[in-house]
């Protein structure tokens, strides 16, 4: 399925942010950079993402990644930016 | 503990790891001067050290790239007689190095930040590669939700005047996410201002030596 058309969606986004919060675990994220399709393909498999999360993350570009994350709503908030160095 | 961070993992991540963390996003007040923001961040990291804490401030990239807050906390610190240190980190720059495959030392480097860059003018080495970081809130001072760029077309003037309005550039912004690719636009400088993301950094390759 290809991510083009992309409509960002809160579902999609908490997805993603729990696919990416499981890669901080040093063994998932060596067998992520081992072989990327087959991780993807494992977690569509095992129900914890769907087609279009899965697509998004083998053919959507950082952007249309990001603009579903940060429609996720609760004790987190999206933040796109938070700049740290003054005007001078 | 206490981090700023732009995406909802991170912060998570950092949470995970100490359940007593607290983000420093609070400090910002929309609308107002990004400086206030940084005297409150600072004054967040010192408050607890006062109180006797061991205190760990976490920011996005390099803690001492482009970020004020953390050099002034630690020069506080030190001047207060507290001990106090820097570890460094990733940067934006670090980054685009890599994903573009950009080695500084083959033409130099010059390096600087947007607003200032306009306001300051330097002296371009069009000979050798040019960084100009925050392109997507140049002029901009005060913190905003939606971030914004007033002083973009003055700067695309200015570098066009050096480089040529067919001078390629690339607008880039570091991926957060393992595994996905960066954004990455090629774009002619008089294109440059559709192109510009809010995170973004400009990359401008040097002009051919004659």
């Amino acid at each position: 399925m290809e991510p083009e058309n992309n409509i960002a969606e809160e579902r999609i986004g908490q997805e993603l942010r729990q696919f990416f919060l499981d890669l901080l675990q040093e063994v998932n994220l060596r067998q992520y950079h081992d072989d990327r399709e087959q991780y993807i393909a494992d977690k569509v498999e095992s129900g914890l993402i769907g087609e279009r999360t899965s697509a998004l993350l083998l053919k959507g570009t950082l952007a249309q990644i990001e603009e579903n994350i940060m429609l996720v709503t609760g004790s987190h908030k999206a933040v796109p930016i938070w700049v740290v160095s003054p005007p001078y | 503990m206490l981090y700023l961070v732009t995406d909802p993992i991170s912060a998570e991540g950092i949470e995970r790891l100490n359940p007593r963390a607290r983000s420093l996003e609070s400090c910002y007040v929309e609308g107002a001067h990004r400086r206030e923001a940084y005297g409150r961040m600072v004054e967040a990291i010192l408050t607890p050290v006062r109180a006797g804490r061991r205190v760990c401030a976490a920011f996005y990239g390099h803690p001492g790239v482009f970020v004020l807050p953390s050099h002034q906390a630690i020069e506080q610190a030190r001047r207060e007689g507290y001990s106090a240190r820097m570890l460094p980190g990733v940067s934006a720059e670090d980054c685009l190095f890599a994903d573009l495959g950009v080695d500084p030392a083959r033409t130099g480097c010059q390096s600087y930040e947007s607003t200032r860059f306009l306001e300051d003018r330097p002296v371009v080495e069009p000979r050798a590669a040019l960084v100009l970081w925050q392109i997507g809130v140049a002029g901009s001072s005060n913190h905003s939700a939606e971030p914004h760029a007033p002083a973009l077309d003055a700067l695309v003037r200015v570098l066009c005047t050096i480089y040529g309005d067919d001078h390629e550039v690339v607008v880039y912004e570091a991926s957060r996410y393992a595994g996905v690719d960066p954004l990455v636009r090629r774009v002619p400088l008089n294109g440059l201002a559709k192109a510009v993301t809010p995170a973004s950094t400009l990359y401008v390759p040097p002009l051919a030596r004659s």
